[in-house]
């Protein structure tokens, strides 16, 4: 059982300056620090400081092998951050990795990488099961269905848009499923007569 | 700025011992090193099979670490044994029995502390050997850092002259001998005893001049060496009598046997040697790992047993002459027989046992009792006193016993002469009483208690099939809580119960219910459903309604005469038939006012405000009931007013005891009305209505003991809130304690005779109630068959005894409190601060045998190993594990075929992770892990985020494994995400409705050795690498962090993000864990050498510290305080105090007190809790206040100082740091246990304006669970 506990205690503003510790991980990026070198505020600054390095969105692979030459230049991310490695390329191709446990790079599973489905995610994709893209089944928020849902994005449930969605959208039945139908319907009406 | 306390206390036995020690058959037993108990056997208490069962005398917390405990016999005191207690850093204290205030009494300390050597390599820990000269009672021994004996020479008493020498000298002055000053061989001394048989002083000494080990057996064997020596410490010199060498290098102890048989045991790990007095030796082996290791011939072969021998306790039966029970670790029972060929012993033979339906694992002493019991001490679960007889009776069962006890006799019917036949029938035990033990205690987990919403911890005890989980709660919870009313005003209520008595029909019975503000008094009934029902609102009983008087305030209500109900008033006492009619009115003297009122059989005592007690009767006059003035008239024991009045039927006996009932008696039996009357000058009345019984005793000061008032009183008045004479414990035993309770303190007086006069003595009790004069004392009916009394208020408790304890005060778990208690019909009812009235019943499967309600539950045989909670789905999971015999493997799993199948196998462990359903305790689902040897390191419930962009965290539980495959082969382990799921239960089980999930499992290199959650990822440190885990959609471990540790890291615990990181060998690591980019930043690590088994955060606003517990049994403060200069900017955590706690604390939780402090909890291995409590500066200053002025100035129990027992000098850096040492909670409350006159001259000292804030003070450390009941 864990127990609410502050969260704020002597050395904590020490530990927000010395290693920006503690400070919420979304804040902005300082600009003055990324574009001239180093910010005028120094430790104070509310923004986030980062190297250029950790902008990268790969890890670099000579690094963790510890042979990156590069140093803060390297235009790889220099941090131990597996999900941020760059993608296994062996098993992009061939589906499979003969490394497979071991491999330190991303298996990424080709289904995941279908795009979702812009039109499902509002509401409605009049493909239906045939579309190329991903419908991810979610149920919809029940009070913003009502109105209004307080907390609107990190909500668990679904807030469909239901926007542009016209008339000529709607699934019509197959037409050769009811030339069918009133073909049946036509025999029995024979057979009763 | 901390305390530290014992929050219950320790249960695992480290010693016993059986002597006369108060005059009758008593056993002295020490808990924890640390609490010295003594018991006496209670052989009256109608049992079934008339065993004897332990019952309490006395109990002391002493200020050392107990080493050993043995009994000697010295002049002053000859009738009686007196204790030789020895200490750690070799130190002897000699105790003896003080009758006239019931206490011990330290006759003499020995402190050998100048002999240490500096530090000695081979005895860190100092421990000691004591042994004393039982035959002859002439010397004792103290053996310390292997070669250094300290002698005590006891005078001895003469032939012919029995009085005491002129000096009054008990001991000649003792004197340390180096071992090779005996002889020059002795060196290296394993262990030592005093011979029996012999004429003058000798002792066995079991040695090894050339220290090895088994792993040089092809170089060094049989390096062990045995010398019986004949010693004369008045001429200071020796003789060897004989010497045995060549004895096996695993040989532990020598245990010197009684005569007529005489001689030595010597027990090594694969063999039992007797020696007799001339050094001849015949043995028995009990593995075939024997004659791998030794050449010593050994005549007799038991190898198919398979026995260790490592950690075995033997008991000699002095009844029967030639057996002793032999108890191995894991609890097998055997019999050793000592097969004679004519005088001499000719060969030994082990002969199993079958326990009767007891476990018994890591016995840690044994002490042969009185009627042939014996009394098997664990430190692994319950300790328990067994009796032994002949078992499989052929022809009848019969008894046979030496020394023709009578007793025994009646028995079993036999007689004395048939000694020969019983040796060809089996010995068995059955058993007689059974000790609540808890060590070790290795994991604990907090859960939600289901019956009260309160927070239950759950620990670990024990060892093997005695593992069992143990539930503690911090106050006695309500179970089965029924509400019956919802606002009833006032703050005080009775129930009444009456009887109609109408002619022409059956009585009836019913109950009311009065209760008053400070205005009114209101009157309700008990339906026959059991519910309050306001009587005005029931329209048949308007009437009664009417003639109530209900416009003034009710001080007291009763029952009487069965069939009439009482209400006392400020000014009349008024007295009502069953059916509420016009009620007789008895007015109270003009100008004063009832302040207490007590019922005894047909009186009534009224306190009337202007001190004076009167006493009306109640009578029937045509079956109306009547008041007046009794004949009965107490004659006041003091000029000034009374200010509290009791009156109960009590058995206490004022003079001398009856011959056949011992101190205590069997009450409830011929017990006589008794008035007790306290006086504003402390004197204390206790009148025996009706009869000539009177004592006037004198409390004025409520000091340690009291007894006949005899001269001054102590002068400040005495402020008393109420008093009772209550029965307390349960059927065995049942004694009239007198309880008194004042604005600050409740105090407890046991009674006891003394020279045939009645006297009472102080209770210690372990915790204070909460400052608050609006309490009462209330009588409550049995609670799982103990007589209780409630102590009522916003924190209520409730006063217990069992056998086994002393009286001690439980919180009762009603978060609204109770500011009344009362029942009906055998329901414990009671009104809540905000006016509700509520029924409840205990859990009978608690038992009160700690400071804490405990319950225990044994699961699967197995050992417990972790214990963790998982919150969503309220199941407990289990980390277990379970010996195997070790199979020797390659890198590649591949079985290496033995070399030597035949000899015994090393053990493995084999792990289990299971869980466990809180509602039925009984296990539901089970994972083994798959590759052999594999066992959980540790396993943790944690919260974590499914990916970076979901808010909503999935619980799962994380176990960390290592395969054991020895230590030829790099370690290897596994992470397993286990996820708890609801499933439909099985028929008939719907228990099973939670079953575990695999989702996770991760084979790696190295152990995971710690696991934890920090912000929503797992930290898990995998040999000496620390990983934070992400888990992502796919339900697969992705690392983002990392970090390269020390050593082991033994534990790991997050608060927010940020950590704290111990290590096995060198002490803790401050660590922070930060998100985008992902880094783990090392703020600050201690830098000593600490050996590691738990820590944690102790939280006080804005001060956060570490706790951090030792192997070496010490506490650590340390802080992060990156502005001291000392700190090198924030690179090393300061170490603000050290402290020897004398326990090692396994397992540690962080649990608020509010909002803002949060304490430490810690479990040890001596089977107790403990607490570290962070507290606030100017508490903390006035406490530290307190404390130096009682270690200084108050006598200790045994002489033992507690500012020496804090300091270790073996260990740098104990004792506390001249700024911040941590207060020591048992210290503290000694000032509740004070005389008066000691509490104000010790709060004078902090000034006049801090005097009453040491009270307020000292509930820092005993009322700290509002949060978790």
């Amino acid at each position: 059982m864990k127990f609410e506990t502050p969260s704020r205690f002597k050395f904590t503003p020490y530990l927000e300056r010395e290693y920006q510790f503690g400070l919420d991980p979304n804040r902005p990026l300082c600009r003055g620090f990324l574009q001239f070198d180093g910010c005028p505020r120094g430790n104070s600054c509310p923004d986030k400081h980062l190297a250029p390095t950790f902008l990268n969105k790969i890890v670099c692979k000579h690094w963790l092998r510890g042979l990156c030459k590069k140093g803060l230049n390297c235009e790889f991310l220099h941090e131990y951050n597996l999900q941020k490695m760059p993608e296994c390329q062996f098993y992009v191709k061939n589906g499979f990795c003969t490394q497979s446990p071991d491999c330190q790079y991303l298996h990424i599973d080709p289904a995941s990488k279908i795009p979702v489905c812009f039109n499902y995610e509002k509401g409605f994709c009049k493909m239906g099961p045939e579309c190329s893209r991903k419908h991810i089944r979610r149920m919809p928020c029940e009070l913003y269905m009502t109105g209004f849902c307080p907390k609107g994005r990190v909500c668990e449930f679904a807030h469909p848009k239901f926007v542009g969605i016209y008339d000529y959208m709607i699934i019509k039945p197959n037409p050769k499923d009811k030339a069918k139908d009133e073909t049946k319907q036509e025999t029995k009406e024979e057979a009763l007569q | 700025m901390h305390i530290f306390k014992n929050l219950t206390e320790p249960t695992a036995v480290t010693h016993s011992l059986s002597c006369n020690f108060t005059g009758e058959r008593n056993l002295v037993l020490v808990k924890g090193s640390q609490l010295l108990q003594i018991f006496r056997y209670k052989d009256d208490i109608p049992t079934k099979d008339e065993a004897p069962r332990l019952e309490l005398i006395t109990e002391y917390y002493l200020d050392g670490t107990v080493t050993g405990v043995t009994r000697i016999k010295t002049i002053d005191n000859y009738d009686l044994d007196s204790l030789y207690i020895s200490v750690k850093h070799a130190k002897a204290v000699i105790v003896a029995w003080n009758a006239s205030s019931f206490t011990i009494d330290t006759k003499s300390l020995h402190y050998y502390e100048k002999g240490l050597v500096e530090s000695n390599f081979f005895e860190p820990e100092c421990s000691s050997v004591a042994v004393s000269d039982e035959a002859n009672s002439f010397y004792t021994c103290l053996l310390f850092q292997n070669d250094r004996m300290a002698f005590l020479p006891i005078i001895e008493k003469g032939l012919d002259d029995d009085e005491m020498p002129e000096s009054g000298q008990v001991f000649d002055p003792s004197f340390i001998v180096k071992a090779s000053r005996l002889d020059k061989r002795i060196e290296n001394v394993m262990d030592i005893c005093f011979l029996h048989e012999y004429r003058e002083t000798t002792m066995g000494i079991l040695f090894q001049p050339k220290r090895a080990w088994v792993g040089m057996k092809n170089i060094l064997k049989d390096t062990v060496s045995y010398a019986i020596v004949s010693v004369d410490v008045h001429q200071k010199n020796s003789t060897v009598i004989g010497t045995l060498n060549g004895l096996p290098v695993d040989a532990q102890k020598v245990i010197p046997l009684p005569a007529p048989l005489g001689g030595s045991l010597i027990i090594c790990a694969n063999t039992i040697l007797y020696i007799d007095s001339s050094a001849s030796y015949t043995g028995v082996m009990v593995n075939n790992t024997h004659r791998q290791n030794s050449d010593l011939i050994v005549s007799r072969d038991q190898s198919t047993l398979d026995l260790r021998l490592e950690g075995a306790e033997v008991c000699f039966i002095q009844e029967l002459g030639n057996t002793a029970l032999l108890v191995t670790e894991d609890g097998q029972f055997f019999s050793l027989l000592f097969n004679k060929d004519g005088r001499r012993v000719a060969s030994l033979e082990l002969r199993p046992i079958e326990p009767d339906n007891f476990i018994l694992s890591q016995p840690s002493s044994v002490a042969a009792g009185p009627d042939g019991t014996i009394f098997l001490g664990s430190r692994a679960g319950d300790s328990l006193l067994v009796k032994w007889y002949h078992g499989e009776p052929e022809s009848q069962p019969e008894e046979t016993l030496d020394d023709g006890n009578e007793s025994d006799d009646d028995l079993y019917g036999g007689d004395t002469a048939q000694t020969e036949d019983t040796t060809n029938r089996p010995l068995k035990l059955r058993l007689a009483d059974r000790m609540l033990g808890m060590g070790p205690m290795q994991s604990l987990a907090l859960g939600k208690n289901r019956g009260s919403q309160g927070v239950e911890f759950v620990t670990t005890t024990g060892v093997g099939a005695n593992s069992a989980l143990a539930i503690l709660t911090s106050a006695l919870m309500p179970y089965k809580r029924k509400s019956l009313y919802k606002d009833m005003p006032g703050g005080q209520f009775w129930s009444v119960p009456v009887r109609f008595e109408e002619e022409g029909e059956v009585a009836k019975s019913r109950t009311y219910v009065v209760s008053s503000d400070s205005e009114n008094s209101y009157l309700y009934y008990v339906d026959a459903a059991g519910v309050i029902e306001d009587v005005s609102l029931s329209t048949k009983k308007k009437k009664t309604k009417k003639h109530f008087v209900s416009n003034v305030t009710t001080i007291f209500s009763s029952s009487m005469l069965d069939s009439a109900l009482l209400q006392v008033c400020l000014e009349t006492v008024n007295i009502y038939d069953a059916k509420i009619g016009q009620p007789h009115k008895y007015s109270l003297p003009q100008g004063t006012t009832a302040v207490e009122a007590r019922v005894l059989g047909n009186y009534v005592l009224v306190l009337l405000s202007d001190g004076q007690v009167k006493i009306l009767e109640a009578v029937s006059i045509n079956k109306r009931p009547f008041l007046k003035a009794a004949q009965v008239s107490i004659e006041p024991a003091s000029e000034s007013k009374a200010i509290g009045i009791y009156a109960t039927d009590s058995s206490l006996t004022f003079g001398a005891p009856s011959k056949k009932r011992t101190r205590q008696g069997s009450p409830a039996q011929d017990s006589r009305p008794v008035v007790v009357v306290c006086y504003a000058d402390g004197s204390l009345l206790l009148q025996g209505l009706n009869s000539d019984d009177r004592l006037i005793l004198d409390a004025s000061d409520l000091s340690g003991f009291i007894k006949e008032k005899d001269g001054q009183l102590y002068d400040a008045p005495l402020e008393l809130v109420d008093i009772a004479l209550s029965p307390l414990g349960d059927d065995h035993i049942l004694r009239d304690y007198l309880v008194l309770l004042t604005p600050q303190q409740l105090v407890v007086y046991e009674p006891y005779h003394y020279n045939d006069k009645l006297r009472f003595r102080k209770i210690f009790l372990e915790r204070t109630p909460t400052i608050n004069s609006d309490r009462r004392l209330t009588q409550v009916p049995l609670i799982n068959g103990k007589h209780t009394l409630g102590v009522t208020g916003e924190t209520a408790y409730i006063l217990v005894k069992t056998l086994h304890t002393s009286p001690r005060l439980i919180e009762f778990g009603e978060t609204k409190g109770a500011v009344a208690f009362t029942s009906w019909d055998g329901k414990f009812a009671y009104l809540t601060q905000a006016g509700e009235v509520a029924e409840c019943r205990f859990d009978p499967s608690f038992s009160l045998e700690t400071n804490w309600p405990v319950k225990h539950v044994q699961l699967c045989g197995e050992t417990i190993s972790k214990v963790t909670y998982h919150e969503t789905m309220d199941v407990y999971v289990i980390a277990t594990h379970k010996t195997v015999p070790h199979v020797v493997r390659d890198e590649d799993d591949e079985v290496i075929e033995s070399l030597t199948p035949d000899i015994m196998p090393a053990t493995t462990y084999q792990g289990a992770i299971r869980i466990v359903n809180p509602y039925s305790w009984t296990v539901i689902d089970s994972y083994e892990f798959e590759m052999p040897a594999e066992a959980a390191l540790c396993c943790e419930s944690v919260k974590l985020s499914i990916s970076d962009r979901k808010s909503q965290k999935r619980e799962v539980v994380a176990v960390g494994t290592s395969i054991l495959r020895g230590e030829d082969l790099a370690a290897r382990g596994a992470l397993y995400l286990f996820d708890v799921i609801e499933i439909v239960p099985e028929k008939e089980r719907p228990e099973t409705n939670r079953r575990l999930k695999k989702l996770v499992q991760d084979r790696v290199r190295g152990a995971f050795t710690a696991v934890c959650e920090v912000s929503g990822r797992l930290l898990a440190v995998q040999g000496q690498k620390l990983l934070v885990q992400a888990l992502q959609d796919d339900l697969t471990l992705v690392p983002v962090a990392f970090l390269d540790m020390q050593t082991y890291v033994a534990v790991a615990k997050s608060l927010n993000s940020m950590l704290l990181l111990g290590d096995a060998t060198r002490s803790v690591q401050f660590v922070g864990f930060s998100m985008d980019p992902y880094q783990m930043i090392p703020f600050a690590r201690d830098l000593q050498r600490v050996l590691v088994t738990t820590c944690d955060f102790a939280i006080e606003g804005e001060n956060l510290t570490f706790v951090v517990a030792d192997l070496q049994k010490r506490l650590h403060i340390l802080e992060y305080d990156p502005d001291d200069p000392q700190s090198y900017s924030g690179a090393r955590l300061l170490r603000r105090s050290v402290f020897y706690s004398g326990k090692v604390i396994d397992s540690s939780a962080m649990v608020p007190i509010n909002e803002d402090r949060f304490m430490v909890i810690g479990v040890c291995s001596d089977g107790s809790v403990t607490d570290v409590v962070p507290c606030p500066e100017d508490a903390y200053r006035r406490l530290y206040a307190i404390q130096t002025q009682i270690t200084d100035k108050e006598a200790h129990v045994c002489g033992l100082h507690p500012r020496a027992y804090r300091y270790d000098p073996i260990l740098p850096g104990t004792g506390n740091s001249p700024h911040r040492p941590i207060l020591d909670g048992h210290t503290l409350i000694r000032f509740a246990n004070l005389p008066r006159n000691k509490q104000n001259v010790y709060a004078n000292r902090l000034g006049q304006r801090y005097q009453q804030l040491i009270w307020k003070d000292l509930e820092l450390i005993s009322d700290l669970f509002k949060k978790c009941i």
